[in-house]
């Protein structure tokens, strides 16, 4: 039988992708640095859902494994505030107009919702698991 | 021990002179006519579903309307924040949409909004609700034309 892939691992791919990706976007595309950032939160979620073998399809299943699972008592505020400001900016006209008004540069978006998710979430995933600051183009 | 079979009745049973129809008598079929005396022909399990589907349909708009209540008490106490509130009844979850008083999206809000989801999200026997923020100035492309505004108008059709 073939051997199955580490589905942790591959989140952990994803995830790596997107966040170097995120570091190469262009200013003058906001919507598409909020959205990899975005996605960089998505794939770690499914990397903790992954380890305790949760699969989710969309992300309203996502979402409710974030809003009533304990595992994600610490992030599910910073996730779904990620997710919703993610919702409107990758449609909307104005992205940066949507970016909340107390965040100065994107790079602040980041510090208060990637970080403490990325922080709360690497020990669930793996001990060694770690990540230098993500910095995005401003 | 010898399985003992069960009986089923040859006719419609009767308890205190209302006929019973029993889900399990699959050969039985029973001729219905609407208002418009348009006859409709089902069997036992048939007519058992049916009913079954409009009692929880019947419980699901009696849901749905609870945690409507509760969305606009919570859009009062969130006034300084919220502007408008709509609901998108969707094939497989429903959706609040909250219209910040800021052109920005609003983080108080947004937390207020979890905690809101956890609330009603769990037991609020209508499935999956979310709730999203949306601008004002592109609520066109959030919001679609089935939506109802739930807040500050008070009137909700039946």
């Amino acid at each position: 039988m073939a051997k199955q892939p580490d589905r942790v691992q591959l989140y952990l791919d994803q995830w790596k992708h997107n966040r170097d990706f995120a570091k190469t976007i262009d200013p003058a595309y906001r919507d598409w640095q909020v959205t990899a950032v975005f996605y960089t939160a998505l794939h770690l979620i499914n990397a903790v859902l992954a380890k305790y073998n949760i699969v989710v399809e969309r992300h309203s299943e996502r979402n409710d494994e974030v809003r009533f699972n304990a595992v994600f008592d610490v992030v599910r505020t910073k996730y779904l505030n990620l997710f919703r400001i993610c919702s409107v900016t990758r449609y909307d006209a104005e992205p940066d107009l949507w970016i909340p008004k107390n965040y100065l540069t994107v790079n602040d978006l980041v510090n208060d919702l990637l970080t403490p998710i990325e922080q709360n979430l690497f020990p669930k995933i793996s001990p060694s698991l770690a990540a230098k600051p993500l910095v995005l183009k401003t | 021990m010898a399985e003992e079979k069960t009986k089923l009745p040859s006719v419609p049973a009767q308890t205190k002179g209302i006929t019973e129809i029993h889900a399990h008598e699959t050969h039985r079929r029973y001729k219905l006519v609407d208002l418009n005396n348009r006859e409709i022909e089902q069997t036992a399990g048939e007519i058992v579903e049916a009913s079954k589907l409009l009692s929880n349909r019947k419980l699901w708009i009696d849901n749905f309307k609870a945690v409507v209540t509760r969305v606009r008490a919570w859009c009062e106490q969130y006034k300084d924040h919220v502007r408008m509130a709509l609901v998108d009844i969707r094939s497989d979850k429903v959706v609040f949409y909250l219209v910040p008083q800021s052109e920005s999206y609003d983080l108080t809000l947004g937390d207020a909004m979890t905690a809101l989801e956890i609330e009603i999200g769990g037991g609020s026997g209508i499935g999956c609700v979310e709730s999203l923020q949306v601008p004002l100035r592109s609520i066109e492309r959030f919001v679609g034309e089935k939506s109802l505004q739930v807040w500050p108008t008070v009137a909700m059709g039946e």
